[in-house]
This record gives C-alpha cells, sequence and structure tokens, in this order.
C-alpha cells in the first residue's frame, strides 16, 4: 500500500496534466486534419493566393500547441521550471547542431534542403521530448 | 543543501503525493527535494515550513565544505 501512495500523482499533477490535454489536444487534432489534408489532396504548386493559405494552414495549429506549451509552462511548478528549461536547452542545441550539419551538407552539394528542414525539425522536438521523459523519469 | 524533509514526512506518515498536495507541487519535485537535487525556492521553503510547523533553518541545512575541517586534499568524492 504505501508504494501505491507514493507513486500517485499530487492533487496539481493531475490538474496540470488534465489542463495540458484540454489545451493541447484540439490543436494535436486540427495539425493532423490539416497536415493530412495538405498530403493527400495535394496543392499543385501554384501561386495563386489559395494554395498559398492552404500550405500555411498547419502554421495555426502550430501555433495553438505554441501557446498550450506556454501556458503549460506557467501552469507548472518551480522543479518542473528547471527539468523544462534543461530539455529545452538541449533541444535546441539539438536544433542548432542539426541545422549546421544540414548547412554543411547543402554546401557540400549532398541531398535536399527539404529533407534537412524536416530532420532539424523532428530532431528537435524528439530530442527535446526525450530529454524532457528522462529528466521527469529520474526525478520519479 | 542538506534537508530533514524525508524524515519529518515519514513521522507524520504522508507519503510524497500528501506533501506535495500540501505544497500544490507535483510529487517529482517533493522527490527532487528530499534526494537533495533541488533547493527549494524561499517561497516553497517557507510554505514548507509552515506544512511542518517549524523554522526554516531546523529543515534545511548548508552542505557542509568538503575538506575544511578534515585539513586533507587526499579525500575525493565519488
Amino acid at each position: 500500500m504505501p508504494k501505491t501512495a507514493e507513486v500517485r500523482r499530487s492533487t496539481s499533477d493531475v490538474a496540470r496534466d488534465r489542463a495540458a490535454v484540454r489545451d493541447t489536444l484540439p490543436a494535436v487534432v486540427l495539425l493532423f486534419v490539416t497536415q493530412g489534408s495538405l498530403i493527400l489532396l495535394n496543392p499543385d504548386g501554384g501561386a495563386s493566393a489559395w494554395n498559398l493559405v492552404w500550405s500555411l494552414l498547419p502554421l495555426a495549429p502550430a501555433l495553438w500547441l505554441v501557446w498550450a506549451q506556454v501556458k503549460a509552462l506557467r501552469r507548472s511548478d518551480e522543479y518542473q521550471h528547471i527539468v523544462q528549461l534543461e530539455a529545452m536547452a538541449i533541444g535546441f542545441g539539438a536544433v542548432v547542431v542539426l541545422a549546421l550539419a544540414g548547412g554543411l551538407f547543402d554546401a557540400a552539394g549532398i541531398g535536399q534542403p527539404k529533407q534537412y528542414l524536416q530532420i532539424t525539425f523532428i530532431g528537435g522536438i524528439v530530442v527535446w521530448v526525450v530529454a524532457l521523459a528522462f529528466k521527469t523519469t529520474r526525478a520519479r | 543543501m542538506r534537508n530533514r524533509l524525508r524524515e519529518l514526512r515519514a513521522a507524520r506518515g504522508w507519503s510524497q503525493s500528501d506533501l506535495a498536495d500540501r505544497l500544490d507541487v507535483s510529487r517529482q519535485t517533493v522527490n527532487a527535494i528530499e534526494t537533495g537535487r533541488y533547493d527549494p525556492s524561499l517561497p516553497l521553503a517557507f510554505k514548507i515550513a509552515e506544512v511542518f510547523d517549524d523554522r526554516i533553518e531546523s529543515l534545511f541545512f548548508p552542505t557542509e565544505p568538503a575538506t575544511a575541517e578534515s585539513g586533507s586534499r587526499s579525500k575525493t568524492r565519488t
């Protein structure tokens, strides 16, 4: 029984997690919908205003996610602030290194800039999330 | 910095989650403070003192200097 009590999340943890899901879930769904529509319906790449709006549509849920992340950070307590800061620093470092590597590969004529952009974007998020998970797990 | 949180919490029969509820922080935060990985801010330290009905200076202690009293440099931390 003591172990069960020990691993129980605190009331503030539960409230924070619920609020985070409430803020984030609609944005994630919208991101999948907008990104999916881009992939499935495949805009023709023309220069029309409609095409531009359609291509930039996933930015709306992405900005929503940024707002949700800022709100989650404001809700978190002081130790979680530090954990988040360290994880973000590691993630930012990964983005810088990946962008630099992409630039160097591009200068050498290897690969496509679009691929490096995707790798940098996804890689930065993955490193950030893994660093956060690692640091959070360590504190358990 | 060292502290007596674990000892005082155990004396009251509270889990880390119970203490976290009283302090309005996450359980990870309580765990990090107890294990010495994190030193709380002054407002949180005051809150902890209030929860345990004690003074801050009897809950938290500065870590002793490693070599000042031993007079030897041969000891190393592992």
